[in-house]
């Protein structure tokens, strides 16, 4: 698995390519709470290249979206290009209540 | 029973991935389709991931053994390990309405093998340790 972050002007874009599994997602985590401690709220997590997602990478989601939510004012953590087989895992688990999802990072951006 | 193909590996979390990897050659070799082959290495990934975490606690790490083979039109994957019995009626099924802030953690991993494979089937004996048995149907080709 491979995060890139990039600072953008309103958020931090992350782009995860590989996959999520339960000895990737640590890093996960530890890559969004990260920049959730050093101020950054407002984060559009890329898919496009993710080819899977485990209860792991979930929990690693939803972990950064219940700090922000948190925050006063509270940000977002927003998810774009998801592929199919990924935003089921969402939809099982009734993670797609919780977050945004975006086909395109313009209109993850624009969100924000 | 056909060709199974066994792997033993020490249940560490660096495991994982070669189990999932193991798993993905022989399903692939099945003929499995691309959604359920994705759904079967989720499954692999939970439940390895649960012996890692869970079945080895309070003692030496010990192995996992997996194994796939095909059965009557089905990929079916048997995990075991030889730590504590597992009882998966303990697992509380998540609330998947629950707002944000009541959003438990645990009990996702459990819930994605039952809702990806077809059938689940967990065993345990005091020697053979605990046996989770779960399948995949093949899809025919239309």
């Amino acid at each position: 698995m491979e995060i890139r972050a990039e600072k953008l002007k309103r958020c931090e874009m992350v782009t995860v390519s590989g996959r999520i599994d339960s000895a990737t997602a640590p890093e996960l985590e530890n890559t969004l709470l990260g920049l959730i401690q050093a101020g950054q709220k407002n984060i559009v997590v890329n898919m496009r290249d993710t080819d899977y997602i485990s209860s792991a990478g979930l929990k690693a989601m939803l972990s950064a979206l219940m700090k922000v939510r948190k925050m006063i004012p509270a940000g977002n953590v927003v998810i774009s290009e998801i592929k199919p087989d990924l935003r089921e895992n969402f939809d099982l688990v009734g993670f797609d209540r919780l977050f945004d999802f975006y086909d395109q990072d313009l209109q993850a951006v624009g969100s924000f | 029973m056909g060709n199974a193909k066994t792997l033993k590996v020490k249940a560490l979390l660096e495991n994982v991935p070669v189990a999932i990897d193991f798993v993905t050659q022989s399903a692939k070799a099945s003929g499995l389709d691309d959604q359920s082959l994705y759904q079967v290495r989720v499954a692999v990934d939970e439940v390895c991931a649960n012996i890692v975490y869970h079945a080895y606690k309070g003692m030496e790490p010990g192995e996992m053994e997996i194994s796939c083979d095909l059965d009557d039109q089905a990929f079916v994957v048997r995990v075991r390990d030889w730590g504590n019995a597992f009882d998966p009626d303990t697992v509380v099924d998540p609330d998947l309405n629950a707002p944000l802030e009541d959003r438990a953690l645990g009990g996702l991993g459990l819930f994605l093998v039952r809702q990806f494979m077809d059938q689940v089937r967990f065993t345990f004996d005091p020697e053979l340790g605990n046996e989770l048995v779960m399948t995949k149907r093949l899809q025919v080709a239309g």
